[in-house]
């Protein structure tokens, strides 16, 4: 880990550029407005890792008011949903809107292991851009809290992650499910709540309350996983601990 | 020799180029697709293609393309002497380079750091390059530097270095590569897999996303072929082979997440040695397994959106045996790196198998003709604001790669990749289909010269 900072601090100092890192999966916050503006804003918050704690996280730098102002104007309509999806490997998560919910099949029972692989392969543009956008939140994840979207977002799958802001305010329950089993035959486990999300558009903040630590993916495979089961249950706990 | 150590470190500091230390030659420095090297070296050392009266001399002096890292001497038009000093890496990593970033990634199955969160670096970048101010001063060091130029096999509006931020210039197009899928080696194949001569657009889309509980059938179309599951062994997102791979071989979304296999577990597949990258065929420790490494019972990993650095580790990875597995590997490759799965590369001996694409094997004829649409376009980029010297340098290296393609030319139709005959490269003039010189889209009719 020294090295790397290290070598960040030499880059910059040879003039090389700024390391930028790629996060493939991290979490995202997604508004869009499919009664109005029809345009999404959508914000990388970073790492699911970040959801391994107890405590309460200001996520609020990652706002952007203007950005909002941008896609919803200054005097947002009642239309303006929010939703969150995030993976880092194998396990995925998603919001349960206290809002105006329509989440299909969550929080109850457990997905399917091919509707969590459809989730976990969703990876919408982060930015401000138009809903119809290919790539996008409203395309990948959900066009509303009242329509899935075609087969392959997230919606239609995992459920629809989107609920409608009220007073400008929303609170998002965030669930996990991880997929695990074998290559040949992945399983998904059942959701389990890890904490919950605060959006607040009057004070342009977002807040993580974590409930529940749960557990970053583990260095396994699938057939380790079979194999030694119990063994990996075990480094998650001293993992979580540790992060914790 | 005050003086001497006050340049040197000067040049370290960037402060001064070791064009104007050197006082001799100017020094263009060269990175991104490994799958162009081969070409760009063709192009520096054919005639007078890029230099005005051909290559005055080259580092290494046996070099013949094969390598990343090389420089050729010669004079350039507007510029003069010029060393092109070339370290291919990939070519988003080249994108970034011109564009003075460095692109990381983390990793989900990381033991070497904290998953999801520690960053590490490509492989490769930043680029570096050889050190010396002349050819006879090389001694085969190489230290990191700016970049100059960029070869990509794609164009920016597809990369994670955006244009809307980083604004390259653009040299242009030089060619049409190619890419073909391939079919894992098995001692004994059972009958889904000798059925499994086709990849159909629709299964390795659903593949990408299900991961090696696809099964078989979705190739085949036979319903018997569900015990045998399908596993896609690939690139990671810094290659633009799999930006190729994604847009025009799967039709899947350039950002999707995808679920991709190698062999091994653990720090097998992330050595101590080389945190952070994806590695075939090595112990824990970083030593190679030799030919053990292609033996049937390999650890089926999945590495989800990672993969493989380059396309050889991809090559190896379809020529283990994987005779047992109950899953069929199917890998994405260039044309070169495709030959060599194929052609019992390996130390064990071990052959993969070419396969059609929607029915079609790769071949000159059927990318000219439209009929086989998995192709990209090979860009040159420079810097936001070239150096004047970058701006003649990479126009001279564009048109000269464009005239050595150009000789080339397309091999004639009844050829195709199974006789080893098609060109990794092809001449835009010969294209008889064009998608406009965007990235992505079903390749439509155009005029002679009008791609």
């Amino acid at each position: 880990m020294k090295s790397q900072l290290y070598k960040a601090v030499l880059l910059t100092a040879l003039g090389l550029g700024a390391l930028t890192t790629v996060q493939a999966q991290d979490a995202l916050l997604g508004f869009n407005d499919a009664g109005g503006t029809a345009n999404d804003y959508v914000i990388d918050i970073g790492s699911i890792n970040q959801f391994t704690t107890t405590a309460t996280i200001d996520l609020s730098s990652a706002f952007s008011a203007s950005s909002f102002t941008t896609a919803f104007g200054s005097t947002p309509d009642a239309n303006v949903a929010a939703g969150l999806v995030g993976s880092l490997g194998n396990t995925f998560i998603t919001s349960f809107a206290g809002g105006t919910p329509n989440l299909g099949n969550l929080p109850s029972g457990s997905p399917s292991a091919s509707q969590l692989n459809v989730s976990l392969s969703v990876n919408p543009t982060a930015g401000v851009y138009a809903s119809a956008t290919p790539n996008g939140w409203s395309t990948e994840v959900a066009p509303s809290t009242t329509s899935g979207g075609t087969a392959g977002t997230v919606a239609s799958n995992t459920g629809n992650p989107m609920g409608t802001l009220t007073g400008g305010t929303i609170t998002m329950a965030l669930y996990e499910s991880i997929k695990g089993g074998t290559v040949r035959n992945p399983t998904a486990s059942a959701w389990t709540e890890v904490g919950t999300l605060n959006f607040n558009l009057n004070t342009d903040s977002i807040l993580y309350t974590g409930i529940n630590v749960t557990a970053v993916p583990e260095p396994t495979t699938y057939g380790l996983l079979a194999g030694f089961g119990l063994l990996v249950v075990s480094l998650r706990t001293k993992l979580s601990r540790k992060q914790a | 020799m005050k003086i001497n150590k006050l340049t040197s470190a000067l040049v370290t500091l960037g402060i001064i180029s070791l064009a104007s230390a050197a006082q001799a030659q100017t020094i263009i420095y060269l990175t991104g697709s490994t799958a162009a090297r081969q070409q760009v070296f063709n192009a520096l050392t054919t005639g007078n293609q890029v230099f005005t009266a051909g290559f005055t001399g080259k580092y290494p002096a046996a070099e013949t393309g094969s390598d990343n890292t090389f420089a050729v001497e010669g004079n350039v038009a507007g510029v003069g002497d010029t060393i092109y000093n070339c370290n291919f890496t990939g070519s988003e990593a080249g994108i970034a380079a011109v564009a003075g970033q460095t692109l990381s990634q983390t990793l989900p199955n990381d033991l070497n750091g904290v998953p999801g969160t520690t960053a590490w670096p490509l492989p490769g970048a930043p680029a570096s390059y050889l050190t010396g101010a002349t050819l006879g001063a090389m001694t085969g060091a190489t230290a990191q530097h700016a970049s100059d130029l960029a070869m990509a096999d794609t164009s920016q509006a597809v990369s994670r270095t955006s244009p809307t931020a980083y604004p390259l210039h653009s040299f242009g197009i030089v060619g049409v590569i190619p890419f073909t899928f391939v079919k894992a080696y098995d001692s004994a194949p059972d009958a889904a897999n000798g059925r499994l001569t086709n990849v159909p657009v629709n299964a390795v889309y659903n593949n990408l996303i299900q991961g090696a509980s696809f099964n078989a059938n979705n190739y085949t179309g036979n319903a018997a072929d569900v015990s045998d599951g399908v596993a896609i062994v690939g690139r990671n997102f810094g290659s633009g082979t799999r930006a190729n791979f994604l847009l025009n071989g799967a039709l899947f979304p350039i950002r999707g997440n995808v679920t991709q296999f190698a062999f091994g577990t653990g720090n097998t597949l992330y050595p101590t040695t080389a945190p952070g990258v994806l590695t075939f065929g090595t112990t824990a420790a970083g030593v190679s397994l030799g030919a053990a490494a292609y033996n049937a019972g390999q650890n089926l990993y999945s590495v989800a959106n990672d993969g493989f650095d380059g396309g050889s580790s991809v090559a190896k990875t379809l020529e283990v045996d994987w005779n047992g597995q109950g899953v069929i590997g199917i890998g994405y490759l260039g044309l070169g790196d495709a030959k060599n799965a194929v052609t019992a590369h390996d130390i064990a001996g071990h052959n993969a198998t070419y396969l059609t694409y929607d029915g079609v094997y790769e071949s000159d004829a059927a990318v000219i003709s439209g009929s086989y649409p998995y192709w990209g376009t090979e860009n040159l980029y420079g810097q936001i604001t070239p150096s004047a010297a970058a701006l003649s340098a990479g126009a001279a290296l564009q048109s000269g790669i464009v005239a050595n393609v150009a000789t080339l030319g397309a091999q004639a139709a009844g050829n195709d990749v199974r006789n080893g005959d098609s060109r990794t490269i092809l001449p835009t003039s010969v294209m008889q289909v064009t998608r406009s010189h965007a990235d992505s889209g079903f390749p439509v009719q155009c005029a002679a010269g009008a791609f």
